[in-house]
């Protein structure tokens, strides 16, 4: 039995140091510089509300090279990759929402909007917004792409601390109005018929004398004295 | 009136403190070994003939797995059928998690609150079970549960708020108490020599139900969402409609075709001869008293609490660590349970076998190995940073884990004769509450990530492990010392107090005490034992 556990504890061992070996790692955010103005603005009837309703309103997003940048910096960019990413007011204790220094494993930007060819002077873009986007605080990232696809730069709809000019987004609740009655009805169907058994149970033990029930319920007991 | 402490049946045992969990364990040598076989012309009261041997009380002497057949191995499928059904819907949320914490809101504390909640609820319904089965029948108590939370189950499609869905999750795992009516029920049907396997293979098919959903309601989740087309968030609350419609038609098959005995759907309460009765303090307190019972909860608490916490966790840890889709992560969390399949009765198998070469020392030693490797594994799991070696190491993991599980039930029937259902449900409640401790420990905290959870998981499994090095049993030893000269006369009788023993209440823990003698390893036997069954749960 030692020797088996021992087996065991050095395979897992062999496994560890096997899988130590770590992958190429991806290109950090910390070394891309800031050379895009994002602008993220919702396009809603309802205006005054300040949050977009999923299915229903739009975000539309305007972007170019920011102006104190020389334009030959723009010479390296091919493309331009919208995303729309998590403020960390929806990332406390959300594990799964958690900023990585390493864009291969950030898990901060979640969706990606579209991708564009790149040009000096800016494009914009208008999202609709789907049904399946969870409610949060969101701003728009939009990282400058080379020919090979490789993050070289960036610019986001909000400042650096990611606390302003955040868009706020209703998500639908995935509730349907049938199925709550469906769901009310089944329950109802699972009691219901539950009772209307054991009755007709109890009554036919009534009726043939046989005990089903363990109890006799039919049988009062004897009190004396009273 | 039947003569004295001769062929007591366990009808006149049902009512007593803790008789409804008798049978769990599958060590009741004698008396409620019933050998006499009756010849092939046995029948029911209506006449049919039995399709298995079966002894006096028309309990059925053998298992025949691929049959239906009235009333005893119908009853062993509804039962753990029913028991699976149980388990999916309790396990049905977790594979679906990363989409219902985005419809909801929810934080990773409010996982984890969730997370505990789906195993407390069990701990009360278990007790209470308990005794609606000794009052109304194991039939009753099965279907009355199944389709009195099959309501919970679909208000799970209609929660819209953090604190519902943790009070959803808490009212689901009640349905978990069909273990107990699942045992019950098979120690009605089943004699004692064959009721420890049955229930081996009734509560790890049962348990196998946790495995089935992280596979079955990913692919529900898909079908609707893609092939019908509904919103995500739609489509994850109308996937909750097929546990809940499990619920009703497992319950309604159970009220329609179950039968409580062999003979039909009659009161037990046939009493014969003088019960022994015993008092319901009394039992608590040998049970309470003996150091025994609380080592025993501590690693059960490790072994299947575990079980628990990686249903509960293991298909978002997939999810979130290694960016696979959700039917996959699904997959992978489903191997957990479903190596319960064989994995639950391999460890009582694995617990007699060493019973056999080295008595209980060698049980415990067994015991202590296969949770330690356990342990170990988890911890390895913990670490890993790569899918493929992941998904080995928490199937090999699994397999040792619930083996563990399968191995505590060799050992619990032998720690006290008077409070076996007080110890087994103790035991069992235990299990619930590692889990519970567990998911508050490691996995509510903001400090820890999962996988550092995990690896402190296993930390704690293999040191709450190491107190089986305590277990003594004077007439056998413990792991580390040698038995005494007690014999199992004096540990058994030592349960009942010099009045009790003077009136001769303490025959049938004497009777336990000469047949449990095989625990003694073949080197010490003086005689060889009486058929001690060797089959476990």
């Amino acid at each position: 039995m030692a020797s088996l556990q021992r087996l065991v504890v050095t395979v897992i061992m062999v496994i560890t140091l096997a899988t130590g070996v770590r992958n190429v790692e991806g290109v950090l955010f910390s070394s891309l510089t800031r050379t895009l103005t994002v602008i993220a603005q919702i396009q809603s009837e309802n205006a005054s509300a300040g949050a977009a309703t999923v299915g229903v309103d739009s975000v539309s997003i305007d972007w170019s090279l920011d102006s104190t940048i020389p334009s030959k910096v723009g010479e390296n960019y091919a493309y331009v990759k919208l995303e729309l990413c998590f403020a960390p007011v929806s990332q406390i204790d959300r594990d799964w929402r958690n900023t990585y220094d390493d864009l291969d494993k950030d898990k901060t930007c979640f969706r990606e909007l579209t991708t564009q060819r790149y040009r000096n002077a800016g494009d914009s873009f208008v999202w609709r917004i789907p049904k399946n986007v969870p409610g949060a605080y969101y701003f728009v990232r939009a990282y400058a792409l080379t020919v090979t696809g490789v993050e070289v730069g960036y610019g986001q709809s909000t400042d650096d601390e990611k606390n302003s000019n955040l868009i706020r987004i209703i998500p639908i609740t995935g509730r349907l109005r049938v199925m709550d009655f469906a769901g009310i009805l089944f329950s109802l169907l699972s009691v219901v018929s539950l009772f209307l058994v054991l009755a007709k149970e109890a009554r036919a033990q009534a009726f043939s004398g046989i005990r089903i029930f363990p109890i006799d319920l039919t049988v009062v007991p004897n009190v004396r004295g009273i | 009136m039947a003569p004295q402490g001769e062929n007591r049946t366990d009808a006149d045992l049902t009512g007593e403190p803790g008789s409804s969990l008798h049978g769990v364990t599958g060590h009741e040598v004698f008396p409620y070994i019933n050998m006499d076989t009756v010849p092939e012309e046995a029948t029911d009261l209506k006449g049919r003939k039995f399709s298995l041997p079966v002894d006096s009380e028309h309990k059925a002497k053998k298992l025949k797995i691929y049959s239906f057949a009235r009333p005893h191995m119908l009853t062993f499928h509804l039962s753990w059928i029913s028991f699976m059904t149980c388990f999916f819907s309790t396990f049905a949320a977790p594979p679906l998690l990363p989409i219902i914490r985005d419809n909801l809101g929810l934080t990773k504390t409010n996982i984890a609150h969730a997370g505990v909640a789906s195993v407390s609820g069990s701990i009360i319904s278990r007790l209470l079970m308990g005794t609606i089965c000794d009052l109304f029948g194991p039939r009753y108590g099965c279907a009355i549960l199944i389709m009195a939370t099959a309501p919970a189950v679909f208000c799970m499609s209609i929660v819209s708020t953090v604190d519902g869905f943790i009070l959803v999750r808490f009212f689901i795992s009640f349905a978990l108490a069909t273990f107990v009516s699942c045992q019950f029920w098979m120690s009605s049907m089943f004699n004692g020599q064959i009721v420890g396997l049955a229930n081996g293979l009734a509560a790890g098919w049962g348990n196998a139900g946790g495995g089935i959903t992280q596979l079955v309601m990913p692919l529900v989740y898909d079908l609707i969402a893609k092939n019908i087309g509904a919103d995500n968030f739609t489509a994850w609350r109308l996937a909750f409609f097929l546990p809940g419609c499990m619920h009703i038609v497992m319950g309604l098959i159970v009220l329609a075709i179950g039968q409580d005995l062999p003979d039909g759907n009659y009161s037990s309460l046939k009493r014969s001869g003088d019960k022994v009765t015993d008092t319901f303090f009394k039992v608590l307190q040998y049970g309470v008293t003996n150091y025994r019972t609380w080592i025993f909860t501590i690693t059960y608490g490790y072994c299947l609490g575990v079980e628990l916490t990686v249903d509960n966790i293991i298909a978002q840890y997939f999810y979130d660590r290694f960016d696979i889709n959700l039917t996959i992560a699904g997959t992978i969390g489903s191997t957990v349970g479903l190596m319960n399949i064989i994995s639950r009765p391999a460890g009582g198998m694995i617990s007699d076998m060493a019973a056999r070469r080295f008595g209980m020392r060698g049980r415990l030693w067994a015991l202590w190995t296969l949770q330690t490797i356990g342990g170990v594994l988890c911890i390895g799991l913990g670490l890993l940073g790569s899918l493929g070696p992941s998904v080995v190491v928490l199937v090999i993991f699994s397999i040792f884990m619930e083996a563990a599980c399968g191995a505590t039930f060799g050992i619990i029937p032998f720690i006290s004769r008077r409070s076996l259902g007080v110890i087994s449900g103790a035991v069992g409640a235990g299990g619930n509450v590692g889990s519970i401790l567990t998911q508050v420990l490691f996995f509510s905290n903001q400090s820890y990530s999962m996988e550092k959870g995990i690896m402190l998981m296993g930390v704690m499994a293999i040191a709450c492990t190491a107190v089986l090095f305590l277990v003594y049993f004077p007439q056998w030893g413990g792991m580390l010392c040698p038995p005494s000269k007690a014999t199992e006369e004096d540990y058994y009788g030592g349960e009942w107090n010099e009045a009790e023993r003077a009136k001769n209440l303490h025959r049938n823990s004497l009777k336990f005490a000469e047949n449990s003698r095989s625990e003694r390893g073949p080197s010490r036997q003086e005689q060889t034992s009486d058929s001690a069954p060797t089959t476990r749960v």
